[in-house]
């Protein structure tokens, strides 16, 4: 960090900052982990900024902020689960996506999460044609033939961008590069 | 953990335009600071902020005080309780009477700085860059002088070339460049915000294409980087994570280690 000649404005700033580096670093993943709870990606993105937003209030009001991944993880399945009890019934919890959330061992949904938010990314980065062709396909399950006559191309050019969307998005998506802060 | 199981979760859910970071962070810092920073929503409105042409501003006067960054970047205090980081080579200016006392607050730039201002709502703060100037009332930002840039952490700027003209307002981490002769400034499609790494002390990036950030290692360190990819092609690599300024060679190794290729600094600029 760079010196500074005036520590306590510093200071504010130091934890600011470090609050928006940890958020854009763990954004994504958070999403796709609070995702497996709530089962749906606007009540989930909105879990975690809630979560953000605390910690950035607090460390303007001078408190201490805690910003491990452990921390920022539990804070967002805690937050999560509120939402959950007040809002459904308990049977549902369980039975989200067919995954057991509560039953699963957080160290492996936080590290699927991680997986996850790479395969997001992925797919973001994929160029605009090629994601319209792989999403066809995969989302709404429409057949090589149709998406073809659709876009009025071959079907083997249906079939080699949804082999290049499923190469960048298994493969590739190992050259995203996730350096986990030892924090 | 299977992959086509994580696969068909995220694609169970995937939207475009969802999960987009920054947007979410600017939605974040403008809910966080509501309560606790109410003069900014007040900054915001009043700050209609004015980019006069730079003639005559800088009336010669005796009592110019200049303080000027070397090889370290080193923060100052200015009378009027402002916070100015000056970046490495780079120098400010500003008559001591003025700025403490009831005036307009001016200082001159050559260079790179990154400012905190505080808010007085009666006293305009200017920064004269050569390019032009930029009015606010409070709010935190950057003037590169270098590159025209003005890059803006949190309140509003608008950034025109002169006095009347067209322009663009600039909130929360947003960017815009003046190209030379151009009339308006161009806002950055993608900001990083490494544009302050030097006074953060880290470079952070989120999925970005790893051009672009060794382009801005280059940019930072002014050195430029040899790239051997090893036959890996590296052409769609994307990186995310944060890294510490101060050292050079470790981030180029972790980056190497990361993508199985080398970089290094060339040795001779």
């Amino acid at each position: 960090m760079a010196m500074s000649e005036n520590p306590r404005i510093f200071a504010q700033m130091s934890d600011q900052y470090q609050i928006e580096s940890c958020f854009r670093l763990w954004y994504k993943p958070l999403c796709l982990y609070a995702l497996h709870f709530l089962g749906s990606i606007d009540e989930s993105e909105d879990a975690v900024q809630d979560v953000f937003c605390n910690l950035m209030q607090k460390a303007q009001a001078g408190g201490y902020v805690q910003l491990s991944k452990t921390y920022i993880y539990t804070s967002v399945r805690n937050k999560c689960l509120d939402i959950l009890k007040s809002t459904r019934t308990r049977d549902t919890v369980n039975s989200l996506d067919g995954i057991d959330v509560t039953a699963m061992d957080d160290a492996d949904l936080t590290e699927r999460s991680i997986e996850e938010a790479r395969m997001w990314a992925a797919i973001d980065s994929l160029p605009k044609k090629c994601r319209r062709i792989f999403l066809m396909n995969k989302v709404q399950g429409m057949k090589y033939s149709e998406i073809a006559d659709g876009l009025g191309i071959s079907e083997n050019t249906v079939r080699n961008q949804i082999a290049k969307a499923l190469k960048t998005i298994k493969e590739g998506v190992r050259k995203v590069v996730l350096f986990l802060l030892s924090l | 953990m299977d992959r086509n199981d994580m696969l068909d979760f995220v694609l169970r859910h995937y939207r475009e335009n969802a999960l987009n970071t920054e947007k979410a962070l600017r939605s974040v810092r403008k809910r966080a600071r509501v309560p606790l920073f109410d003069w900014r929503m007040a900054a915001g409105v009043a700050a209609a902020m004015v980019l006069v042409a730079g003639l005559a501003f800088w009336g010669r006067t005796s009592s110019v005080t200049t303080l000027a960054a070397y090889s370290q970047a080193r923060e100052i205090q200015l009378p009027d309780g402002s916070i100015v980081s000056l970046a490495p080579g780079s120098e400010i200016s500003f008559n001591q009477k003025r700025l403490s006392g009831d005036g307009k607050r001016k200082v001159r730039l050559e260079g790179k700085a990154f400012f905190e201002v505080e808010h007085v709502e009666t006293r305009p703060f200017e920064v004269n860059s050569g390019h032009g100037f930029v009015r606010v009332l409070g709010t935190r930002f950057q003037v590169d002088g270098h590159k025209n840039e003005v890059y803006v952490l949190s309140g509003r700027v608008f950034f025109a070339r002169g006095a009347g003209e067209e322009g663009v307002i600039l909130t929360d981490g947003m960017s815009a460049t003046l190209a030379d002769g151009a009339a308006i400034p161009v806002i950055n499609e993608t900001s990083t915000g490494n544009q302050i790494a030097w006074k953060r002390g880290t470079f952070v990036y989120d999925g970005q294409p790893l051009s672009l950030a060794i382009a801005e290692l280059e940019e930072h360190y002014g050195r430029s980087i040899e790239i051997d990819a090893r036959g890996t092609d590296i052409s769609d690599a994307r990186i995310a994570g944060s890294f510490d300024i101060d050292a050079p060679e470790e981030v180029l190794d972790a980056i190497s280690e990361a993508f199985g290729i080398k970089l290094r600094f060339r040795q001779n600029p």
